[in-house]
């Protein structure tokens, strides 16, 4: 019955990344918080030096 | 047997249901039960001397599923369905068809990790919850409840282990289960894969397109992110403990793994079970100090007693000769034709557990296919038509099985109407079709491979 170990590890697996994924320190970006008159975030800064 | 016993065990059967499926006063099922049962013993329709007997069949499928409940109460203690319920909300960034298809894949796996009355008393809260927080209409919130409800009872199917009545269907037949997997869990993934689709187009319309868009920080307010849920242990707001609910998770995984690596060396499912569910119970006592207390008093043991009478009524409509009028009616159309013996069963199955619960409509179901005299191979078809019949057939009506009682009582509980009538009209367009499938690639599952 190695297969349904298997499926119930990949199940296991799937069901940590879905649900409890690895967000434990990150802290969701608020950007409607951001002030409209402040600096640009670096990384929108770096987004308009690719953007053609 | 004397017309006036099949009388008096007709009567008390009919009674004890009625009372048991109706619950005045939200009375538990165990109480009915309990006195019919008692009376068929008092009268003698069930001899004493197969008490120890009737006992041993139903005792371990009763501790193995008190054992999924347990870890879902550990679960429960340590936030793991709060983190749960907040990630859907954030994953979901304000999309109605995101938020459907995780609502459906929690509801899925609860029941594969769990078992199915499990999976609905965690994730029916979990899902009036999210849809109260993201202000949806009830028009709008009735898709994620009936499609998670109905995705999670017949997720059942698959292995054996998710559902009490498979567990006893199961030890009566004398399958293992690697047999059953290996039967079963092709044809029935296929059926739920096709539920799940119809559901999403009859729902199509009724799921919206935007939701609103929470976002919940996970350093600060997710963590005070607090609801009350039935399996709750505690009000106050703790501190998530990460390690721990990795840990529990990979313990979980590992029992259900454990429950298909170990029983084809001897070892028992309801060992397997209770020896993760002690695991669990000290991995968290060692990370938080909690006791056991808690585990003690929220299992329902009574679970143990429900099956035992359950078992015992069952037994007494065979005594007095309804088996023998099932085997009788059946035997012929079934003998050597597997395409009969899967349509007829699943279809019998599907009738008797939506005209009495699909508990004791599977214990009957059982026990009649074995005294038919069938060659093992139609036996096995029909036995697993009566479990598809008992698991995804009973989801016609809402009294076909517990998990659909116990969701509308929450329902009910928690100010949401869904009357028997908008129930029906959607399960009689998803769940024949479903069912049919289910059955149709039982029987070419099992003439391709056995």
């Amino acid at each position: 019955m190695l297969l349904m170990t298997i499926y119930f590890i990949l199940l296991g697996s799937l069901f940590y990344f879905l649900f409890l994924p690895a967000s434990v320190e990150k802290e969701d970006k608020q950007y409607a918080d951001h002030p409209i008159d402040s600096q640009p975030l670096p990384y929108i800064k770096e987004a308009n030096q690719h953007a053609r | 047997m004397p017309g006036s016993t099949i009388l008096w065990m007709t009567l008390i059967f009919s009674i004890t249901i009625i009372v048991m499926l109706w619950r005045p006063f939200g009375l538990n099922e165990t109480i009915p039960t309990t006195i019919g049962a008692g009376l068929v013993l008092l009268i003698g329709i069930v001899p004493l001397s197969d008490v120890l007997n009737i006992f041993s069949i139903v005792s371990g499928a009763s501790l193995t599923i008190l054992s999924t409940i347990m870890m879902s109460i550990v679960l429960e203690s340590i936030g793991f369905f709060k983190i749960v319920a907040t990630n859907i909300v954030n994953r979901s960034r304000g999309s109605g068809r995101k938020l459907y298809l995780y609502v459906i894949l929690l509801c899925f796996m609860m029941t594969m990790f769990f078992n199915n009355d499990g999976s609905i008393l965690i994730t029916t809260p979990i899902i009036i919850h999210i849809t109260s927080l993201l202000k949806l209409k009830n028009r709008q919130r009735i898709p994620y409840l009936l499609s998670g409800a109905l995705i999670a009872t017949a997720a059942s199917a698959p292995i054996a282990v998710s559902n009490i009545s498979n567990l006893i269907a199961l030890k009566i037949v004398g399958l293992t289960l690697q047999d059953y997997i290996q039967m079963m869990f092709v044809p029935s993934m296929i059926g739920i894969f096709l539920i799940a689709f119809l559901l999403f187009l009859y729902f199509k319309k009724d799921i919206p397109k935007r939701v609103l868009e929470v976002s919940v920080k996970w350093k600060s307010e997710a963590q005070k992110y607090s609801y009350t849920h039935p399996l709750s242990s505690s009000k106050k707001e703790k501190e998530v403990d990460w390690g721990l609910i990795k840990a529990c998770l990979v313990i979980v995984v590992l029992t259900r793994a454990a429950f298909f690596a170990l029983t084809p060396f001897g070892i028992s499912l309801e060992v397997i079970g209770m020896a993760g569910a002690a695991i669990l119970i000290l991995v968290r006592w060692f990370r938080t100090q909690m006791g056991i207390t808690d585990i003690f008093k929220k299992t329902p043991w009574h679970i143990l007693l429900f099956a035992f009478n359950m078992y015992v009524l069952v037994y007494g409509l065979k005594n007095v000769g309804l088996n023998q009028f099932i085997v009788d009616h059946f035997r012929d159309l079934i003998v050597g034709q597997p395409l009969n013996a899967s349509l007829i069963m699943g279809l019998f199955l599907t009738v008797a557990s939506n005209l009495f619960n699909n508990l004791p409509a599977v214990m009957i179901g059982t026990l009649s296919i074995t005294e038919m005299g069938l060659d093992p191979h139609i036996l096995q078809i029909a036995y697993l038509a009566n479990v598809l019949g008992s698991d995804i057939g009973a989801l016609l009506t809402p009294v076909g099985t517990l998990a659909t009682l116990i969701w509308m009582y929450i329902l009910k509980s928690n100010g949401i109407k869904i009357s028997w009538a908008k129930y029906i009209r959607v399960t009689i367009v998803v769940i024949p079709i479903g069912l049919i499938v289910s059955l149709l690639s039982l029987y070419l599952w099992f003439e391709l491979l056995f």
